[in-house]
């Protein structure tokens, strides 16, 4: 009997409670604890601003626009080649631009969605409540501006789907799409704050909003949407539209930022050209400035979480570096020299000593063959003990009785590396902290979302425009003075515009707004067919290592890369599969 | 080095090497300038060994029997000065006991320790810069020093030793079990068993990273003077780093089951059933710290406090499971069997937590029918069966119908890092068992005196409520986290079978060999394929190829590569790809609209695993020696070979040696590439799809079993010296690497041919 007990009690003791299937998960919350807990919520809104991404990455947006080439292709060359399809969209189709994929940005705005749906209904302090709306609705604009940008007129999605429902949605005009982020940003205004306290700089501000309301209006007003080429509301605007106020509501709401009060230019006053660049190149390498509207700061601690190593991807082979998107000759030739005038190759002083008395912010911005730079690592030494940059084709110079050729220690030909070495003979300096070994330590440079320049070049643009000349000469010469140029004055209105836009592609060289800029200004069958173009540097010497009895340089300027442009191009293609789920989407023009 | 003058010329470059420069390299003259490495000879050994070793005591008495074990072995890796090593030792004792005529109990324990060593950079790594290292890169210099490294600091002869620190992981098992057998004294036949069984793991694993040295030459001072002069350069890390993980596992699986055994007449009926428990949980901690000041004390506490960090979690599971079998034989001549399966996994929502699996089989010895033995008595055993059964699969993502929200990757404000949070999935209430039904026939038999026997079977499974996504489907503007639901159909069908002779001779001498083999194909019935691909390009209906798997890495479609263009006519008679030259491959225009697109792309129906497996054994034992000698063959699967060429590293002999230039076009090779620049690398072609088939020579075995004459005179019972070898001689079509390797690029561990010496010996 004791053993039909002991039997009896196991089995009891096995079958009795299923209950032992019923375990939560260790690692995760759920939906209720996160909107019970104002920490949580606002971990969530934390996690939205990740999609708003950055422009640091391996690939930058500047390679497929006539700023950059990217040395390891990643297929990028498809797009600068205007040979994009619905299929296969070359590099946009990479992570690193998922904040201009359409996938991404509605994955976020679900995110928003949905916060601004349970938001109301908890019980936090309403101040906070406020304000975290306020970040809802900034992100929720940022993210449909970038989808904006890239594709015209989009849905507009403000519901939380759920499962089993009805997800076929058309796009909504171009105007909607551009009333929708307004809006968005008008309420993200009214309820930010101007400024954080030190531990939340990095947040949606009121001046942030503000921004992005001014650039998109910007936008809207610019000749691509106006002129609209394909005809379709999702392109741009159908019927007529009155241009003027167009571009005065762009003036206001630029000059709404300015008059905030808060913002003004990094060290506006050089006391001269050197320190002019300095100061240029300073402006992206603080944490936070005067400057800086919106910015996300990046911590070594975090490693590639949030990217990568911007140096380590972009520097000269000759650092062990990756090369990575290397300036090319169209946007070198597009810096004025320092008296203002024009860079011109057939001009023998100009073309003898191309990167002398050239704009301030030039020396801050690129890296070019002689230009001083970071110690050397030590096994790269014994070629350059200069600590300079050495991009030259080759330097002729005789030894022990046999002439010999040495290439540039940063080429293709150069003995380090040299699959990371650059076509086009110069390097990213801009963004790039220079106390940093980039081989082994990830900087700490932000990225600049929104920055004052930007306001002025806008409110310039737009006074242009209303051929308001007066107060854009007044704000382009704020940005003149703070680079150390000359200031414009007595110009009339198409000189202007073409100065200004060439000041705005100087000013944020890199900064993802000429990829844009271009198209919305409609010069892009002119600007980016032309083929990318790098330097050959010819010179003789005595020895390759000894500077000083280097002579007799010759520069030629020669193709790097194939480009072309097609009008279709003009907006990006929504993918195959996308259309291919919801067939009331309609496809941009060309594909 | 003709090569990538070849690429410079294609990019309209002046080419990199002149032709005396290549000469200097063929001449070896001057290995301090121009270098001749075989990579693969200075890094891997070409012998590297492994010992392993066991005892054993066993014995009993009336109620009490013993099992002791104790192992061990060590295997050593592949390279020189290897880092790589592995060791395992293990002791099992198992004792039963008779506690009375009824009553029998069991407690076995037992324990390993497994220790894996590596250096701190990957075996990938490794084969990766040795697959790119250069024929004209150095090494190792003339006096022994390492050159320079190939790309991240890494040489393959450095980074394979202990020069860069070690990566310890230390993982102990202890695995104890305690059971009963009763026989319930009075009910004849009747059975209670039970078992409870406790599993403790712990892992430790100890990461320490030091930076290395590699030396380069200083050319102009050796072109000067002849001296030479090498640059020391510290590579890899910046720093030593310490990074440790400890992790501790617990598993739990209690089982009480009771049979029934019973004979009456001609029939014999058996009755089993039982209920069965597991839970199993987990946690983990991480350190880490950098900065230290000296490579001397490889402990935490001496790190720098910058970026020090820390981490650790916890995982828990839990199943119930009910099950029961009954059986019923007539005359050991008719048998049926049926089980049962009621199992119920934390994975799903309480309403759908239990599945029910349900099987049955029959079989018919025909051999024992009177008439089939009579007429036909070449069959010693024939016998005819079939079954039925249904199986389930819980092993998906946990947690599918729980809304739930995980940690992201945080941001970053006021230069500190914040969390942040986001919804993981919507939850899918109603996610459960996913179901297979399977059904077999199959006949086996002996013939002959038992000398000939053979089994031949014939499956056929459809796997059903496969948990999948249904975003094929689902618009991106929807945005929605999709949780896994129950929509998948796979069917899955194929034979499978062995024949086996014996035969015995007198003296001690018999042979036997045995040819087994088996097809299997699969097919796709459902998954929420997106609509509005061309048919050529549909995955539903083909065989399962999933992207981003070990066999399907590129997704299963594949331009059709039609040969390459010859000269430049060839490629204006033909649609091609914007940009494409002589040299280049030719895709076929399968949609024939003029233009290559995405959509000329074609379904490959075939996938890294064989559809058909074939085994053949031969053995032989004459007297003291005994012989047996293994075959494995697979055919029908396919392989992508993808190198990493160019700038950045080699090229295969055979493509080199058949390659198209200018000098000697061809319409089969294409012409020197770089990297991903050409589109018949970067767009998956037929070109690069090869036969994967082999057959190889995978055992080999010889033993001597050494006469008891001789041993017993040194009190051995029984002494067996062994000479064994694995994976020997391989034919296939593949020839670039190990057909077996499922590796595109090369850069994987390799597989080993092994030959083992041994001696087994009993007291």
């Amino acid at each position: 009997m004791r053993h039909t007990t002991i039997a009896a009690v196991l089995v009891l003791g096995l079958t009795g409670c299923n209950g032992i299937l019923d375990v939560s998960p260790r690692d995760q919350l759920s939906d209720d604890a996160v909107f019970a807990d104002p920490n949580l919520a606002q971990a969530f809104v934390n996690d939205m601003y990740r999609g708003m991404g950055q422009g640091l990455y391996e690939i930058m947006l500047s390679s497929m626009a006539d700023e950059t080439h990217f040395i390891h292709v990643y297929q990028t060359d498809k797009v600068v080649q205007a040979r994009i399809t619905p299929s296969d969209r070359g590099a946009l189709d990479d992570n690193r631009f998922n904040h201009f994929d359409w996938s991404d940005n509605y994955t976020r705005i679900r995110q928003a969605n949905t916060f601004l749906r349970r938001i109301d209904s908890t019980t936090f302090d309403t101040a906070w409540k406020q304000r975290m709306k306020g970040e809802a609705y900034f992100l929720r604009a940022y993210f449909y501006h970038n989808l904006l940008r890239m594709y015209g007129g989009v849905p507009l999605i403000t519901k939380v789907y759920g499962l089993n429902e009805d997800y076929k949605v058309a796009r909504n005009t171009f105007k909607e799409t551009v009333d929708f982020i307004v809006a968005n940003a008008d309420s993200a205004a009214a309820l930010l704050p101007v400024s954080y306290s030190a531990a939340d700089v990095g947040r949606a501000t009121k001046g942030a909003a503000l921004a992005l309301k001014a650039r998109v209006l910007l936008y809207a007003a610019s000749d691509l949407y106006n002129v609209n080429p394909s005809g379709q509301p999702e392109t741009g605007y159908t019927g007529s539209q009155d241009r003027t106020a167009l571009w005065r509501a762009a003036k206001d709401a630029a000059k709404a930022v300015m008059d905030l009060g808060v913002y003004s230019l990094f060290r506006p006053a050089p006391a001269n050209a050197q320190e002019a660049a300095k100061n240029y190149g300073d402006l992206f390498l603080q944490q936070t400035s005067e400057e800086v509207i919106m910015s996300r700061q990046f911590l070594t601690s975090r490693g590639w979480s949030d990217g990568g190593p911007f140096g380590l991807f972009n520097g000269p082979n000759g650092y062990h570096n990756w090369g990575g998107n290397t300036p090319i000759q169209n946007l070198i030739d597009d810096y004025r020299m320092a008296d203002g005038s024009k860079f011109d190759w057939s001009n023998p002083v100009h073309a003898a000593k191309p990167y002398a008395n050239r704009d301030p912010r030039f020396y801050a911005s690129i890296l070019y063959d002689g230009a001083p730079w970071r110690t050397r690592p030590t096994d790269a030494q014994k070629f350059e003990p200069n600590n300079m940059i050495e991009t030259f084709r080759a330097l002729t110079y005789v030894e022990s009785g046999t002439t010999k050729v040495a290439a540039g220690l940063d080429t293709r030909e150069g003995p380090i590396e040299d699959w990371n070495g650059g076509y086009s003979g110069y390097y990213i300096r801009k963004f790039v902290d220079p106390t940093v070994d980039h081989q082994f330590v990830v900087q700490q440079v932000p990225w600049i979302f929104f920055r004052y320049a930007e306001i002025v070049l806008n409110y310039a643009e737009a006074s242009i425009e209303l051929n308001e000349l007066g107060d854009a000469m007044t704000a382009l010469n704020q940005i003149r003075r703070r680079a150390g140029m000359p200031e414009f004055s007595g110009l009339d209105q198409a000189t202007l515009r073409d100065e200004s836009r060439n000041e705005r592609r100087v000013e944020m060289a890199f900064e993802e707004q000429r990829f844009f800029d271009v198209r919305r200004w409609m010069i892009a069958p002119q600007v980016f067919s032309k083929n990318a173009g790098g330097i050959n540097i010819y010179l003789d010497g005595d020895s390759p290592t000894d500077r000083s009895t280097w002579r007799n340089y010759r520069y030629q300027t020669y193709d790097v890369q194939q480009r072309a442009w097609n009008d279709k191009m003009y907006f990006m293609p929504i993918r195959l599969d996308e259309l291919n789920r919801n067939n009331l989407l309609k496809q941009n023009p060309g594909y | 080095m003709t090569m990538l003058d070849e690429i410079d010329t294609y990019r309209n470059r002046t080419p990199r090497y002149s032709a005396d420069e290549i000469q200097k390299y063929r001449d070896g003259a001057d290995p301090w300038l121009y270098p001749n490495t075989d990579w693969f000879a200075a890094v891997i050994k070409p012998v590297s060994l492994q010992t392993r070793a066991s005892a054993a005591l066993r014995g009993s008495s009336d109620r009490i029997g013993y099992y002791l074990s104790l192992g061990g072995e060590k295997e050593d890796g592949y390279y020189r000065n290897s880092a790589t090593w592995y060791g395992q030792y293990n002791f099992r004792s198992n004792i039963d006991g008779q506690v009375s005529d009824h009553l029998a109990l069991r407690f076995d324990l037992t324990g390993r320790l497994e220790d894996r060593n590596f250096p701190n950079r990957s075996a990938g790594s490794i084969y990766w810069m040795l697959m790119r290292g250069k024929p004209n890169l150095p090494a190792y210099w003339p006096n022994g020093m390492p050159g320079p490294d190939i790309e991240y600091g890494d040489n393959p002869v450095v980074i394979s030793t202990k020069q860069t620190g070690y990566d310890r992981d230390q993982r102990y098992f202890l695995q104890g079990n305690l059971g009963f057998d009763w026989k319930v004294p009075g009910v004849r036949g009747l059975t209670f068993r039970a078992n409870a069984a406790y599993d403790q793991s712990f892992r430790s694993e100890k990461q320490w990273r030091t930076p290395w040295t590699l030396y380069d030459l200083d050319r102009t001072t050796y072109q000067a003077t002849g001296q030479v002069v090498l640059q020391p350069a510290r590579r890899g890390f910046s720093t030593p780093e310490l990074q440790q993980y400890d992790r501790r596992g617990t598993g739990i699986l209690l089982n009480l089951l009771g049979e029934y055994r019973r004979e009456f007449g001609p029939h014999a009926i058996g009755i089993l059933g039982g209920v069965e428990r597991q839970k199993a949980d987990s946690s983990d901690l991480s350190g880490f710290r950098k900065g230290y000041v000296s490579d001397q004390i490889d402990q935490l506490f001496a790190g720098g406090d910058p970026e020090k960090t820390n981490g650790g979690t916890g995982w828990i599971a839990a199943r119930q499971n009910y099950f029961t079998r009954l059986n019923y034989a007539f005359r050991d001549k008719y048998l049926f069997e049926f089980v049962a399966r009621y199992d119920g996994s934390y994975i799903f929502p309480q309403s759908k937590r239990f599945g029910f699996f349900p099987g049955v089989s029959a079989g018919w010895r025909i051999s024992e029918e009177p008439f089939f033995r009579d007429k036909v008595p070449l069959f010693n055993e024939l016998k005819l069966r079939a079954s039925w059964g249904r199986t389930g699969n819980d092993r998906i993502n946990e947690w599918q119908y729980m809304a739930t929200y995980g940690f992201g990757g945080g941001y970053v404000f006021g230069g500190t890092e914040q969390k942040s949070v986001y919804q993981t999935r919507i939850p899918n209430p109603n996610v459960t068992w996913e179901v297979a039904n399977q059904v077999d026939v199959g006949l086996e038999g002996r013939l002959l005196n038992n000398r000939l026997s053979f089994e031949a079977d014939r499956f056929h499974e459809r796997r059903s409520n496969i948990l999948w996504y249904r975003n094929a489907s689902v618009p991106q503007t929807a945005a929605l986290p999709l949780p896994r639901e129950n929509i998948g159909r796979v069917a899955s069908w194929g034979y499978d079978g062995s024949i086996t002779w014996r035969q015995q001779f007198s003296g001690g001498v018999s042979y036997d060999v045995t040819f087994n083999g088996g097809y299997a194909q699969n097919k796709v019935e459902f998954w929420d394929e997106a609509p509005g691909a061309p048919a050529w390009q549909r995955s539903t209906g083909y065989r399962m190829c999933i992207p981003g798997t070990q066999a399907c890495p590129n997704g299963g479609l594949y331009y059709q590569a039609i040969g390459v263009f010859k000269d430049q006519a060839a490629v204006d008679a033909y649609p091609h790809v914007a940009g494409a030259r002589p040299g280049d491959i030719i895709f076929a225009d399968i949609d024939g609209d003029g233009k290559i697109t995405a959509n000329d792309r074609i379904r490959i129906n075939k996938t890294g695993d064989p559809t058909v497996t074939v085994g053949l054994r031969l053995g032989a034992q004459l007297r003291s020696v005994d012989v047996a000698v293994f075959f494995q063959g697979a055919f029908d699967a396919v392989q992508y070979w993808r190198t990493q060429s160019g700038d950045i590293g080699n090229y295969y002999e055979e493509f080199a040696a058949n390659r198209w230039t200018p000098e000697h076009p061809t319409d089969r090779y294409p012409r020197a590439f770089n990297r991903e620049e050409e589109y018949w690398i970067s767009n998956d072609n037929t070109y690069f799809l090869r036969d994967a088939s082999y057959i190889r020579l995978k055992t080999v075995e010889i033993g001597y079993r050494v006469p008891s004459r001789l041993t017993s005179s040194v009190r051995l019972r029984d002494l067996r010296l062994y000479a064994s070898g694995f994976n020997v001689v391989t034919w296939d079509k593949f020839k670039l690497l190990d057909p077996e390797a499922r590796s595109q690029n090369g850069a994987y561990y390799t597989q080993q041919r092994v030959i083992n010496v041994g001696a087994s010996v009993n007291f």
